[in-house]
């Protein structure tokens, strides 16, 4: 039964001996700031790491603690989540709410031993491309220090009266 | 060989003899102080081992573990499926030092998964591979027992391939099954003869135990065919009233068979542990749950135990360990349950 | 001190089921058991002493919650009101079941008892670890009170802190066996005074389907943890039960009793009790009328680790 879960494709992305881990970061941003700033920075022909993943989401209030969790067990390296400055949410609080209870996610996460880094956040306006581009500099190069995400994967299967 | 006195202190050596040709689980107490059968030489070592006493866990998992991957499917670049079954485990295992209700629960399990018309190929291809070696009891082991109300006894040999009556400094060995008499041909050398007084000693075990002597919990079997006329009963309202429908009686039952199969992520068919306590047990397609609230629930569990398992396979299956009991959250107890049907 | 509240917590008992028409009395019996009481005589059996472990609030909150539904008339259907026995910590989830307004104050008559600790069973007669020293042995809500009040103690952090002073990867190898010791068998959510909802997100095996759910509703029904059980989603399964706590977790210690295998579940709690208090400045259930911490957004808060 052991090499089954061995095989099992989580898209871990292989890499050489000698060759840089490239990590895979899910991004979830919001319509209204984070995503235009992602936008900008691509028109504006900013360069930046080809590691993330864009989730589009219509607030960062919407990015609920199970979606981070979920990203992490389901493979992604590192989660970015980022929305607009508070105060200029579109929908007034959402990233507020978001902020208290991803604060916390953290918090726990840290506690429990896993690398808090894996987990970034930013506010990101929809003029600040520039910022965008730093952003996800600063979180692949994080999580790329880190390796990959081995936590969140099954070691080997528990059998008997474990 | 089938009758002869095993030394206390020649255990050790005598379960490296036998994991020599298997892989052997014995209890040993873990870091929070629960007794559970672990693989010697993996988790534990030979001299953690703890024989004295009930261990907290039954042993079913190693034969039936709570996730089994059955098989792994993969989609490749033409949309065709490749399905690759799971490989049984092909090791030999050795089950040491386990208590007679637990062996009779396997004997159950043995009924419901191979006993029928079908067979489930995963739960025989483990089982074909488990020798037990038993320990017979001196008596309730805890206030929890009640194995003779259900129809076992402190020293019954059913499900057991070899016996062992602990006769002071000694266990007195006796082969049960042609399995059990193979797997004591390894031990010739840790093996001894026994003196008469043994031969006394073991006698009174049994002896005791036929008697069902120093039980104080007891189900008798008039309140157990009160449960033929008691189904709609709203004492199971009142019973259940406590019940907050977690799994734990139900994962620490040596019995409790129920397993869900799901496809989950990564392409695994997982076959699970399932309790009939929980909500989505018999949640139909429809949305209709024929059991829907926690009577309903608590007493399918009674009913499934007590009487359905008699009408089918002709034994109760509850083996009288009083694990349920011991670790209810809210302090339920089986055997004032039934014995207050009305 | 039991003789005399068993006497109070009778008398009073009685007193309210004359004259507020109690459904039942929610209490222990002498051996600790959880008791529903709903005749003068079966309150004669009620008693607190220190092997009445369980928390009561679950019980209650069932009770009146399966009260609640409609007329055929369309109008709301009377709640009986129901009477329960609450210890301190009892009566903080109490509190913030009422703040959440899942319970009506008037639905419920609470008989508030003093406690200086109760037995672990599985200890051999020591007080369980969270009673040793408790920040909370004296009830917060109640209509009488059956005893004297008791003197409480600073709210020890001691081993949370041990943890958080040790490396990540020390962290990890004692959550990582801990999460592998768990068989999730749900007691420690289905215990939880504050859980309630009907279907819970963490429970693949909890599912509420009502008759106008569709085929495809149930279809696209998102799975956040697998049935499988193994480290990984024992660990999601962990972790995300504490965001929900997040704020309305009262720390009464009920997941940590019920586990099966022991677990030490309520360093998880403790913790976020902590965090919450650090970083927010809140706790739960401190009075009553108070709003909940996550549906209080707040300008002021610090941005922390935000980029």
């Amino acid at each position: 039964m052991s090499a089954t879960h061995a095989e099992k494709g989580t898209g871990e992305i292989p890499c050489a001996e000698g060759e840089q881990f490239e990590p895979k970061i899910v991004a979830f941003l919001c319509n209204w700031c984070s995503y235009a700033g992602a936008d900008l920075a691509g028109v504006s022909r900013l360069q930046y790491p080809t590691n993330i993943r864009i989730v589009r989401v219509m607030c960062s209030g919407r990015i609920s603690p199970m979606l981070v969790l979920r990203a992490l067990k389901d493979g992604a390296d590192g989660v970015l989540v980022s929305g607009c400055h508070p105060g200029d949410c579109h929908y007034l609080k959402g990233n507020l709410y978001t902020r208290r209870n991803l604060q916390l996610l953290r918090s726990m996460i840290e506690y429990m031993g896993i690398e808090p880094d894996r987990f970034q956040m930013s506010w990101v306006s929809a003029s600040e491309g520039g910022k965008f581009a730093d952003v996800v500099k600063t979180t692949v190069e994080k999580v790329r220090k880190l390796g990959p995400n081995t936590k969140f994967k099954v070691k080997e299967e528990r059998e008997g009266g474990e | 060989m089938s009758k002869s006195i095993l030394r206390k202190d020649k255990v050790a050596e005598a379960l490296s003899a036998l994991g020599k040709q298997s892989v052997v689980y014995a209890p040993v107490k873990n870091k929070r102080g629960i007794v559970e059968y672990r693989e010697l030489g993996k988790s534990a070592s030979a001299a953690e081992i703890e024989l004295d006493g009930k261990p907290d866990t039954p042993p079913k998992a190693i034969i039936f573990p709570q996730t089994e991957v059955l098989l792994t499917y993969r989609k490749d670049k033409d949309g065709k499926f490749e399905v690759t079954p799971a490989r049984p485990d092909e090791r030999e295992k050795v089950i040491f030092g386990v208590r007679p209700c637990d062996a009779i629960g396997i004997a159950v399990m043995d009924k419901v998964f191979c006993g029928g018309k079908f067979t489930d190929p995963y739960y025989k291809a483990r089982r074909e591979k488990v020798t037990i070696f038993s320990i017979a009891c001196d008596g309730p082991m805890d206030s929890y027992c009640f194995c003779p109300s259900t129809g076992g006894s402190p020293a019954a040999t059913e499900g057991s391939d070899v016996m062992m009556y602990d006769v002071g400094d000694s266990y007195y060995v006796e082969g049960v099954t042609e399995k059990g008499k193979k797997a004591l041909e390894a031990l010739k050398g840790q093996l001894g003869k026994p003196s008469p007084e043994q031969e006394g000693r073991k006698e009174a075990i049994v002896e005791k135990a036929k008697s069902g002597e120093g039980f104080t919990r007891k189900i008798s079997a008039e309140s157990i065919a009160k449960l033929d006329n008691s189904f709609d009963s709203k004492y199971w309202d009142d019973v259940a009233r406590r019940c907050l429908s977690c799994g734990a009686c139900t994962y620490y039952c040596p019995t409790c068979h129920c397993f869900d199969i799901n496809d989950e992520k990564g392409g695994e068919r997982v076959r699970t542990w399932d309790s009939c306590q929980f909500g989505i047990f018999t949640m139909h397609t429809s949305g209709h749950n024929p059991r829907a609230v926690r009577a309903q629930k608590l007493r399918n569990r009674y009913y499934h135990k007590f009487k359905y398992s008699k009408d089918n396979i002709g034994r109760y299956l509850c083996v009288g360990c009083g694990r349920c009991i011991a670790l209810c959250p809210a302090s339920l107890d089986i055997t004032k349950a039934i014995s207050e049907v009305k | 001190m039991s003789d005399l509240s068993d006497e109070r917590i009778r008398e009073e008992a009685k007193k309210a089921l004359r004259e507020k028409g109690l459904k039942c009395v929610i209490g222990w019996s002498a051996e600790g058991t959880p008791t529903f009481a709903s005749t003068e005589e079966e309150i004669d059996r009620l008693s607190f002493n220190r092997s009445c472990v369980n928390n009561l609030v679950p019980y209650l909150t069932y009770e009146i919650r399966s009260q609640r539904g409609k007329t055929r008339d369309g109008k709301d259907k009377v709640v009986v009101p129901v009477g329960v026995v609450v210890r301190g910590c009892d009566s903080k989830a109490l509190l913030l079941l009422l703040n959440e307004k899942i319970l009506a104050r008037n639905e419920v008559f609470i008989i508030g008892v003093p406690c200086s600790g109760v037995v672990d069973p599985r200890a051999g007669g020591a007080l369980f670890r969270k009673c040793v020293k408790c920040a909370m042995r004296n009830p917060v809500v109640f209509d009488v009170l059956a005893s004297e009040t008791v003197q409480e103690d600073e709210k020890d952090y001691s081993e949370v802190e041990a943890i958080e002073r040790m490396s990540q990867e020390e962290r990890w190898a004692l959550w990582e066996e801990i999460l592998g010791d768990c068989i999730r068998c749900h007691a420690c959510k289905r215990s939880c005074p504050v859980c309630y909802c009907d279907e819970c997100l963490l429970d693949p095996t909890d599912v509420a389907i009502k008759p106008d759910t569709t085929a495809e509703e149930k279809a696209h029904r998102p799975l956040w943890v697998e049935r499988s059980v193994n480290v990984p989603e024992n660990l999601v399964y962990h972790l995300a039960r504490l965001p929900h706590l997040v704020g309305r977790c009262v720390d009464c210690g009920e997941c940590e009793r019920v586990c099966p295998r022991r677990l030490p579940l309520r360093l998880l709690t403790t913790k976020l009790e902590k965090d919450v208090k650090e970083i927010f400045d809140y706790e739960a259930a401190k009075e009553e009328g108070q709003k909940p911490l996550i549906a209080m957004s707040c300008m002021e808060d610090e941005n922390g680790f935000i980029m």
